[in-house]
């Protein structure tokens, strides 16, 4: 078989297969990764976003922090100048029914082979009143052994709020 | 700004590696075909506007005043879709 028709094969049995896995991103997490450690205060995991936040591009480099006291709340601090730091929320929290149809092009750059790859999680607004807005239309997804992530737009962001009442 | 005039099956090349085609004409709307590196996100504009001003809106509080707020608003139980054995 010649090289070239090799590799066409393999792509596109890798698009198709990251297709159907995508599609099934959301209704696999099941909360596995938003168990706090029972042992530890707080657990932080670094994350690289090659092309940072959306408005933030210039912050590729951010801590996870999920202090156990405010679970399953984590705290999201950038490690590139000027302080910059967000509250995000495990996917499987910030509301029921949640789907997120990721697009090819956002799983390949994230390298995901498999929903269990994929960790999800959201930005929260903390409002005066007390309230907290997630944004369920621009979530954060990483690699769970890689820690690259990515603020991806999904293939049905048209369908998701920009600002979801979390229901407490 | 620059403009340009193009056709549909016309193109422009951008640095080199982006690739934007006029693909046809429906109407007032414009078929785009776009062929970038994969490390090159690309939104509607519209799209990236409002999340880029959420983002800035989220950003900010200091870790103190998030703690304070957060723990007065917990959500009680994970939305998880597998039924508890």
């Amino acid at each position: 078989m010649p090289k070239n028709t090799h590799f066409t094969y393999l792509a596109c049995l890798l698009l198709s297969s990251l297709g159907i896995l995508t599609d099934m991103l959301t209704l696999e997490k099941t909360g596995r990764e938003t168990e706090a450690p029972m042992d530890l205060e707080e657990s932080t995991t670094e994350l690289v976003f090659p092309m940072g936040l959306l408005g933030f591009e210039s912050n590729k480099r951010f801590r996870l922090i999920s202090p156990s006291d405010i679970a399953p709340y984590q705290l999201l601090e950038g490690l590139d100048g000027t302080p910059l730091s967000f509250v995000v929320i495990p996917s499987t929290y910030a509301a029921t029914d949640y789907r997120v149809d990721l697009s090819d092009e956002d799983a390949a750059a994230l390298g995901l082979r498999s929903p269990d790859d994929a960790v999800m999680i959201n930005i929260a607004t903390c409002r005066k009143d007390g309230t907290v807005m997630v944004n369920l239309k621009g979530p954060i997804v990483y690699h769970r052994d890689t820690l690259i992530a990515r603020q991806v737009v999904p293939n049905n962001a048209i369908d998701l709020p920009l600002t979801h009442l979390l229901k407490s | 700004m620059l403009v340009l005039s193009r056709k549909p099956g016309e193109s422009i090349v951008i640095d080199g590696r982006i690739t934007v085609s006029v693909l046809r004409l429906e109407g007032e709307t414009v078929r785009l075909g776009i062929e970038a590196p994969i490390e090159i996100p690309i939104f509607r504009k519209e799209v990236y506007e409002e999340i880029t001003a959420s983002n800035r809106n989220a950003a900010g509080l200091t870790r103190p005043g998030i703690e304070q707020l957060l723990k007065q608003n917990k959500p009680k139980d994970s939305h998880a879709v597998a039924p508890k054995p």
